[in-house]
């Protein structure tokens, strides 16, 4: 049974992590993060989680979210062979096999959350599956903490949400990641013994980063000190306006907004299609958040809401293009306004004497490279 | 709504009026893990990081200084005085009369009458029955703020939530985001349906105009028969729109709705874990009504429930005349 690897922090899984885990560990923990699954007995394995763990500790706020995506794969690939274990399709739905496989996560008979089977019929002939479990809401509200669902597409009965077989394993999957980001940041810088593994995690954590800003239009190379230091991760006295203030204006502005934009502009002038703020603007400045010491969202969470309002959207949890222009889109700070809020940002280099603003540094070295700025 | 309290008012509702039986258990029973805010000059709440060990404390706090406003906060901390070691919070939506998007009554943004306090009691109804019936919460606590009215729940579930999952609890019982799938009847898209029938008889010629509302879509809502057909017909799902409005009127209405909806409830509220509410049983002193816990809000009337004393008589001796 894999029950102990789909949740390296479960007691079953804890009462099997030893002390001084084995060389063969350290193996299956680099095979892992590299993306290799080998077949290592279930307490190797164990060992081989708490070893990423306690290395994306070691490494920092960007081995803890590379951590999190090997985790997230592994413990996908895991359940999806625990359920062909359970003769999944094969045989109909047996709540305490897998509740026994799922600690922690009480599933019940979608029809014992007092659906009828006519609406769950109807649930699955328009989205395609029907319904076959129930789950209390708060067990749904790290996927969606996390922003992998939301509550108003789901289907919610009497404190129950009606999940399909894919949902749930994705909720418990989210529920799951939740705990071990939380464990990795408790035992951030302990362990010597993970250092290798730690350099690993960095080493990806840095290409996950530059996948996000590269390839997007956006040429991070380019960017004045001041947004390269914010991308690095600030401080806490900084946080707020490098990440919300500086960051939001200067990526989004960069990405979007052609060279002489007004600044009365909206983002809805430039873009029509909302993806580019949801899936190229905002990762950039998550990141970056992530990267603060300490998170910036760990303390701050509203401050989510609060980027978005500095785009212009208003204070919402969710950018759509057509609340675009309920605030202000906040322009890029200029550089003497940076010097004077938070001095520490401020590296001048020799192209900075040329210009007042980081976004004009950012423009006209891209003109004078030859970039196309649209 | 009934002019400001004076100073003299105000010392004789602490001394004369207020008991502590005007505080809720819910309060009570966690009194000294809650900041409270006192505004003593009508300039807003500028005294905070204050605990209050007791309801004796209070009460005499309260006599001796008969502040302008009295808050307390929505969240628990070990050491209050600091707001630091935070428990949790409850989980609160607040609906003021006088920012309601579109009333029955002609009000202006900012006004408020008997009408515009009804609508805010029965949007604030609404969202308990979808808290209860979809979320299957149950400790409800319903407020009367002084204009409009707060709902705090208090059940163990919410208590830890951060603002994010607060925001998408919002948007779900506000209705304040288009379905994806509409013809079910329970969940959030029935929910969704049933705003929007109660909103359809409201929404005047310049509002659909303004929301961009298509030329024949705006002639059948403002048609009796065809939007009585239509309300009828949401009873079963959007089909109904679609037929009547076609697809550009469906989506400029239903994108209509979602605004309007967003719009009845206060999020700043709902997402801030640390905001402080005025204290119920308190004197709201710059309209000169009670902020009060209502145990039947189905029959609850402010302008009866909620006077002070000292306004009755006031008006008894002519010195001051409702502003309703």
């Amino acid at each position: 049974m894999l029950a102990q690897v789909l949740n390296p922090l479960s007691q079953r899984a804890l009462r099997l992590v030893s002390d001084a885990p084995p060389r063969e560990a350290y193996s299956a923990a680099a095979e892992i993060i590299a993306g290799r699954w080998q077949r290592f007995s279930i307490r190797v394995q164990v060992d081989a989680l708490h070893l990423i763990m306690r290395a994306a500790g070691l490494a920092g706020e960007s081995g803890i979210r590379a951590a999190e995506e090997v985790l997230r794969r592994y413990i996908e690939r895991s359940l999806q062979e625990a359920l062909g274990e359970l003769g999944w399709g094969r045989s109909s739905f047996d709540p305490e096999l897998l509740a026994g496989l799922l600690e922690g996560f009480e599933l019940i008979r979608a029809e014992d959350a007092g659906v009828g089977g006519a609406e769950l019929r109807k649930i699955g002939s328009v989205t395609g599956e029907t319904p076959e479990f129930a789950v209390h809401w708060r067990l749904v509200m790290p996927a969606v903490r996390r922003g992998r669902m939301k509550l108003t597409s789901l289907f919610l009965r009497r404190g129950y949400v009606l999940l399909s077989l894919e949902q749930a394993m994705s909720c418990y999957t989210e529920l799951v990641l939740e705990r071990c980001v939380e464990f990795m940041r408790d035992t951030r810088g302990e362990g010597s013994d993970v250092e290798e593994l730690a350099g690993m995690l960095r080493r990806l954590g840095e290409r996950h980063v530059a996948a996000a800003v590269e390839g997007k239009s956006l040429k991070p190379e380019l960017f004045p000190p001041c947004v390269k230091a914010t991308l690095a991760g600030v401080g806490s006295g900084l946080r707020n306006y490098a990440i919300t203030v500086l960051l939001t204006s200067f990526i989004s502005y960069a990405r979007i907004a052609p060279r002489n934009a007004g600044r009365d502009a909206r983002i809805a002038d430039f873009v029509d299609d909302i993806r580019v703020v949801t899936q190229e603007i905002l990762p950039v400045i998550y990141q970056a958040a992530e990267r603060c010491s300490p998170p910036l969202f760990q303390d701050q969470p509203a401050e989510r809401m609060n980027i978005n309002y500095h785009l212009g959207f208003g204070l919402t949890a969710e950018p759509r293009l057509e609340d675009s222009g309920k605030s202000p889109w906040y322009f890029v700070p200029n550089c003497e306004k940076v010097r004077r809020e938070a001095p520490a940002l401020c590296r001048m280099d020799r192209d900075c004497r040329e210009v007042k603003n980081p976004l004009s540094y950012y423009f006209r070295k891209r003109y004078s490279g030859g970039g196309d700025v649209r | 709504m009934f002019g400001e309290a004076t100073l003299e008012e105000r010392r004789r509702f602490y001394a004369e009026e207020w008991s502590p039986a005007e505080l809720p258990e819910f309060i009570v029973k966690s009194l000294s893990m809650r900041e409270f805010g006192f505004d003593h000059s009508g300039a807003g709440p500028s005294d905070r990081y204050n605990r209050i060990a007791s309801v004796a404390q209070l009460q005499g706090v309260l006599v001796r200084l008969a502040p302008y406003g009295v808050y307390s906060s929505v969240s628990l901390y070990r050491t209050p005085e600091r707001r630091d070691g935070w428990l949790g919070a409850e989980l609160v939506f607040d609906v003021d009369a006088k920012d309601l998007p579109v009333r029955g009554c002609g009000c202006a943004k900012g006004e408020v009458c008997e009408l515009c306090l009804e609508e805010a009691k029965q949007h604030v109804l609404g969202i308990a029955e979808v808290l209860r019936e979809d979320f299957g919460l149950k400790e409800m606590h319903f407020v009367y703020s002084g204009r409009g009215y707060h709902l705090r729940v208090t059940d163990r579930e919410v208590l830890e939530l951060g603002s994010r999952e607060r925001a998408e609890i919002l948007d779900y019982v506000a209705a304040g985001v288009v379905p994806e799938l509409s013809e079910l009847s329970f969940g959030y898209p029935a929910h969704f349906r049933r705003r929007m029938r109660l909103l359809l008889p409201r929404l005047s010629e310049a509002v659909l105009r303004e929301a961009g509302v298509p030329k024949r879509a705006r002639e059948v809502l403002l048609s009796e028969g065809e939007l009585e057909e239509l309300v009828q017909g949401l009873e079963k799902g959007t089909g109904v729109l679609a037929r009547k409005l076609k697809k550009k009127g469906t989506e400029k209405l239903m994108e209509l709705v979602r605004r309007i909806n967003a719009e009845m409830v206060d999020a700043k509220v709902t997402v801030d874990v640390k905001r402080i509410l005025r204290l119920p049983g308190s004197l709201h002193s710059k309209v000169s009504m009670k902020c009060m816990l209502v145990r039947k809000i189905e029959s609850f009337d402010p302008l009866s429930q909620a006077v002070p004393k000292f306004v009755s008589e006031r008006e008894s001796k002519g010195i001051y005349k409702r502003e309703i």
